[in-house]
C-alpha cells in the first residue's frame, strides 16, 4: 500500500496555475480583513454617528430631554463593548497551540464570540437603543404613524438577529463542537 | 514580515510540497471543482499561516497539519456555508491535471480513504506518508495512545478492504 502511495511523490496529479492562486489569494486576503473588521468597526461607526447627531441636538435644541443625555451614554457604553469584546478576542487568539485541536479550538472560540454576539446582541444593543429612543418620543409630540414605524424597525432588526443566529451561526458551531468530539474521544476509538 | 519575503517562503513552499498538498486534495474532494476550491482554501489558509511558523516544528508538519485542518473543516461546512466566496462556476481552475498512466489501485485507495471519517481520513494520509506516531500526535493534537488506537483500526479496516478488492492484498 504504501509503494502505491509513494507514486505519487515523484509524479504529482496536477500542475498548478499560479497566476490564477495569486489573484485569488489577493482578493481574498482583502475580503477576509474586510469582513473580519466590518462588525466592530460598522458598529461603533453607528454608535458615534448617531451619538453625535443627539449631541448636536443639545446645542441646536434649547431644551433637550433626559433621555436625550441618556441615549449618548448608552451609546457610548455600547461602544466600550463592543472595543472590550474585540480587545478580548485578539489577547485569547493568541493561547491556541499549534495542532489541528488547536486550530479547532480558534476557531470554535471565534464563532462563539460571534455567536454569542449576535445572540445577545439584541439586550446589549436593539433593546437600550429601542427603550430609549421610545422614551424620547413619548417626551415630544410624534404620530401614531411614527411610533408603529419606529417599533417595527426594532422589532424586524431584533428578528433577523435571532434569525442570523438560529440559521447561521448556531448549526455551524454545533458542527464544529461535534468535530472537536470526534478528534478527542477516546471511546470512539475504543470500540 | 514583508510581502515579498511571505510571497517567497509561499512560492517555496508550494513548490516542495505540492505532492503532498495533492494528496489532501484528492482525499476530500471529489470532482474537479470542488478539488480547485479546496486546494485554494488551502493556499489561502497555508499563505496567511506563514507569520505564525515559529520554526519549532519542521515545514511539512506545519504544512500539514494546515491543509488537513482546512480539508476537514472545508469537507464539514465550508460547502454548505459558502461566505462570499465564489460559486464553482465562476472560479477560475487553479490544478490542471497532468497526463500519466494512472494506477487503479491508487484509485481504489483514495476510494476508500474517502469513505472514512474526516478525522480517520487525515490520519491515514499521515500513516500512509509515514509520519510516526509522535509527529502525528503533534499534528493532530491528540496522544499518541489516541492515535496508536485509531491506527490499529484504520490499518485492519483497509487490510480487510484490499483483501476485498484483491484476493492477495494490496
Amino acid at each position: 500500500m504504501k509503494r502505491i502511495w509513494d507514486q505519487q511523490n515523484d509524479e504529482p496529479l496536477y500542475a498548478i496555475n499560479e497566476a490564477a492562486l495569486h489573484r485569488s489569494i489577493k482578493s481574498r486576503k482583502e475580503r477576509a480583513s474586510r469582513s473580519n473588521n466590518i462588525n466592530d468597526f460598522g458598529l461603533t461607526a453607528i454608535c458615534i454617528a448617531t451619538a453625535i447627531i443627539y449631541s448636536i441636538r443639545f446645542i441646536v435644541n434649547t431644551t433637550p430631554t433626559i433621555f436625550n443625555y441618556l441615549m449618548v451614554i448608552g451609546l457610548l457604553f455600547i461602544i466600550g463593548y463592543i472595543w472590550y469584546g474585540r480587545i478580548r478576542r485578539k489577547k485569547q487568539e493568541q493561547f491556541f497551540g499549534h495542532t489541528m485541536l488547536g486550530d479547532l479550538n480558534h476557531t470554535i472560540a471565534s464563532l462563539q464570540y460571534k455567536t454569542n454576539r449576535s445572540k445577545n446582541m439584541v439586550w446589549w444593543f436593539v433593546v437600550p437603543l429601542a427603550i430609549l429612543t421610545m422614551l424620547n418620543m413619548w417626551q415630544i409630540d410624534v404620530s401614531l404613524w411614527e411610533w408603529l414605524g419606529v417599533g417595527a424597525a426594532f422589532i424586524l432588526s431584533a428578528l433577523l438577529m435571532r434569525w442570523e443566529y438560529n440559521r447561521c451561526n448556531k448549526p455551524r458551531l454545533r458542527n464544529l463542537e461535534a468535530l472537536r468530539d470526534k478528534l478527542t474521544d477516546m471511546n470512539d476509538v475504543s470500540q | 514580515m514583508t510581502q515579498n519575503r511571505q510571497k517567497h517562503i509561499f512560492e517555496t513552499w508550494l513548490n516542495d510540497y505540492k505532492a503532498m498538498l495533492f494528496k489532501v486534495v484528492r482525499a476530500y474532494a471529489f470532482t474537479e471543482p470542488e478539488r480547485d476550491d479546496l486546494f485554494q482554501e488551502i493556499a489561502i489558509q497555508i499563505w496567511r499561516s506563514i507569520p505564525d511558523f515559529r520554526r519549532d516544528s519542521a515545514v511539512i508538519t506545519w504544512i500539514y497539519r494546515v491543509a488537513l485542518n482546512t480539508a476537514i473543516k472545508w469537507n464539514r461546512d465550508e460547502q454548505k456555508y459558502r461566505e462570499g466566496r465564489q460559486s464553482f462556476e465562476n472560479m477560475e481552475h487553479l490544478l490542471q491535471k497532468n497526463k500519466q498512466q494512472r494506477d487503479d489501485r491508487l484509485d481504489w485507495l483514495y476510494d476508500e480513504i474517502g469513505k472514512l471519517d474526516e478525522i480517520d481520513r487525515s490520519i491515514s494520509l499521515l500513516m500512509l506518508d509515514g509520519f510516526s506516531y509522535k509527529e502525528m500526535s503533534k499534528i493532530l493534537g491528540i496522544t499518541e495512545s489516541n492515535v496508536g488506537v485509531k491506527i490499529h483500526r484504520i490499518k485492519k479496516h483497509l487490510i480487510e478492504k484490499s483483501e476485498e478488492y484483491d484476493h492477495h492484498g494490496i
